[in-house]
């Protein structure tokens, strides 16, 4: 069974030192394709940046709750906190590097639930 | 000096002759960390600063929260004339100020 069968769930207190689990696993995930390293750098960083947003003024008391998947020629990452308000806004910085590091990404508040959607594709396939 | 012990990120500050301060962050810049390396390089400025350098080895990760970090370095240090600079940095944090195009801002 691959991660293209069963996304992988992890949720983890919304706290900035914990950002780097999410770095490691996203880093993990793109592992399972053929991502150069540059592209799995590339991919820590714009997890990092994305959800960093999300958890922006969350305490302890709060969790990410992080589905990861593997579709084809992509690593999809979509992040959850819950009741956790209006996003703040995206820094200059953090919109250069996700521009630039990203495939796409999608910021949303639903019912004061904070979300993104993060994908990263491998480079030179078509489709 | 040891500034941090945070396990992440340790900072460390070298003093050396002629105002020149060195700060030597090690481990992960993020949205965690970023505050202690700002602390770091704004503590590390003073009327007799003339060059403060953040040598960046010992650095593997960077994202828009050390970057902002170092602009307000930066820019502390430009308050006190002093020059800012950025060296020995990794290809991963080279990448991240290459894409923002802050290299040529940071780098000599």
């Amino acid at each position: 069974m691959s991660t293209e069968d069963t996304p992988v769930q992890l949720t983890i207190p919304a706290l900035p030192r914990l950002l780097r689990i999410a770095r490691v696993t996203a880093a993990s995930m793109a592992a399972e394709l053929p991502f150069t390293l540059q592209d799995i750098e590339d991919l820590r960083v714009a997890v990092d940046e994305v959800a960093a947003v999300v958890i922006d003024g969350c305490d302890g008391g709060s969790s990410l709750e992080l589905t990861m998947s593997v579709d084809g020629d992509r690593v999809t990452i979509r992040g959850l906190v819950r009741g956790a308000g209006e996003l703040p806004e995206l820094h200059p910085v953090a919109r250069d590097l996700l521009d630039l590091l990203a495939d796409s990404y999608t910021f949303d508040v639903a019912d004061g639930d904070r979300s993104f959607t993060l994908t990263k594709r491998v480079q030179g396939v078509e489709g | 000096m040891t500034h941090s012990t945070d396990p992440v990120l340790t900072i460390t500050v070298a003093v050396a002759a002629g105002g020149h301060v060195v700060v030597r962050p090690a481990g992960e810049v993020d949205a965690a960390t970023a505050p202690e390396l700002l602390a770091a390089l704004l503590g590390a400025c003073s009327p007799q600063l003339t060059v403060l350098e953040v040598d960046m080895a010992g650095v593997a990760f960077l994202d828009s929260a050390g970057i902002s970090a170092l602009l307000a370095g930066r820019a502390r240090a430009a308050e006190h004339g002093a020059r800012f600079t950025v060296s020995n940095v990794q290809p991963v944090v080279r990448r991240v100020l290459d894409v923002t195009g802050l290299s040529e801002t940071f780098l000599d």
